[in-house]
């Protein structure tokens, strides 16, 4: 059809719509790609990031932590606090995350696609799980070297 | 001596440490029995196990050999889940220093322990001399009661 349309108008190029659909999808679907492969290693950096802060953190907390074991906290306790600590890091990373995000492209997309995007408030449920889940992830290994302190030598050592 | 008169029993506890390629023992077949009521002091030059010893008693520590009772239980038995709950509800440790969590109130210090306990209600509702941080049907300066001035003090 195409290819009649451009013999009888030449000069034209007549392309069908199916064709048109076809090449836009694959656009569409590159940048999804894309977008969700930036995402996937954004959200690795962010664990890596949570647990090296969390790891410092407890570093830091080791007297505390001691202390903590020695006038009765369970292990279950340790790592339910050092979990509630990342879960809390990661929500609020999350959300600030989300609204400059948000914002970002609010004002970058009409200069870059043309296209004035609308927010995705629908999201933001989903990117706090997502979050949460991540910064307690980060806590595993941090929670580990909580656990492995020693409450007799830390108390020693003070 | 039957065992239930003694609230601990320390049998032949010895305790050694490795540093590095080295073992140091620091406790050589420890034997010791406190009876309910009795007040007891460990003296000895530093270095010479004290610490280590009511580290052990206190269940903070675990010792090499031997065995410690308390109340006629054998808490060497116990895995590291039960001796956290027996110690919660059986021993009390005043330390040789504070030992405070600084980024804590004095009384979410002094509250710290039940909390961990699950009794946090204890403190607020069932002590008698202590509810909200303040004496109640006390006189300000009462031996048994506690006043918590600002986030640091209490007397």
């Amino acid at each position: 059809m195409s290819r009649q349309i451009e013999e009888v108008l030449p000069g034209l190029e007549a392309r069908p719509m199916s064709q048109i659909v076809k090449n836009e999808m694959a656009v569409i679907e590159h940048t999804q790609s894309s977008a969700m492969a930036v995402s996937i290693i954004t959200l690795l950096v962010s664990t890596l990031t949570i647990a090296s802060t969390m790891l410092a953190s407890v570093n830091e907390k080791l007297k505390e932590i001691g202390i903590m074991r020695a006038v009765g906290a369970s292990n279950s306790q340790i790592v339910f606090m050092l979990f509630f600590e990342g879960a809390i890091i990661g929500v609020v990373g999350g959300v600030i995350g989300f609204a400059i995000g948000t914002v970002a492209s609010l004002i970058a997309a009409p200069y870059l696609v043309s296209v004035t995007p609308s927010p995705m408030w629908g999201m933001l449920p989903l990117v706090a799980g997502i979050c949460i889940v991540t910064g307690m992830v980060a806590s595993v290994i941090p929670a580990r070297r909580a656990l492995g302190i020693d409450p007799a030598e830390v108390l020693r050592s003070v | 001596m039957s065992d239930n008169l003694n609230l601990i029993q320390v049998k032949d506890v010895t305790k050694k440490y490795r540093l590095g390629s080295n073992e140091v023992e620091v406790l050589h077949g420890i034997n010791l029995e406190v009876k309910d009521g009795e007040f007891v002091s460990v003296m000895g030059q530093s270095g010479s196990g004290k610490t280590t010893l009511m580290n052990i008693i206190g269940m903070l520590d675990r010792p090499t050999d031997g065995s410690i009772l308390i109340k006629g239980i054998d808490i060497t038995k116990k895995s590291q889940k039960e001796l956290v709950e027996f110690r919660r509800r059986t021993v009390g440790f005043v330390f040789q220093q504070f030992h405070l969590i600084p980024s804590l109130t004095a009384y979410e210090n002094v509250e710290l322990p039940l909390v961990f306990a699950g009794d946090k209600d204890q403190i607020a509702g069932g002590h008698p001399n202590l509810k909200d941080g303040v004496c109640k049907g006390l006189p300000p300066l009462s031996w048994n009661c506690l006043v918590f001035y600002d986030k640091t003090s209490l007397t």
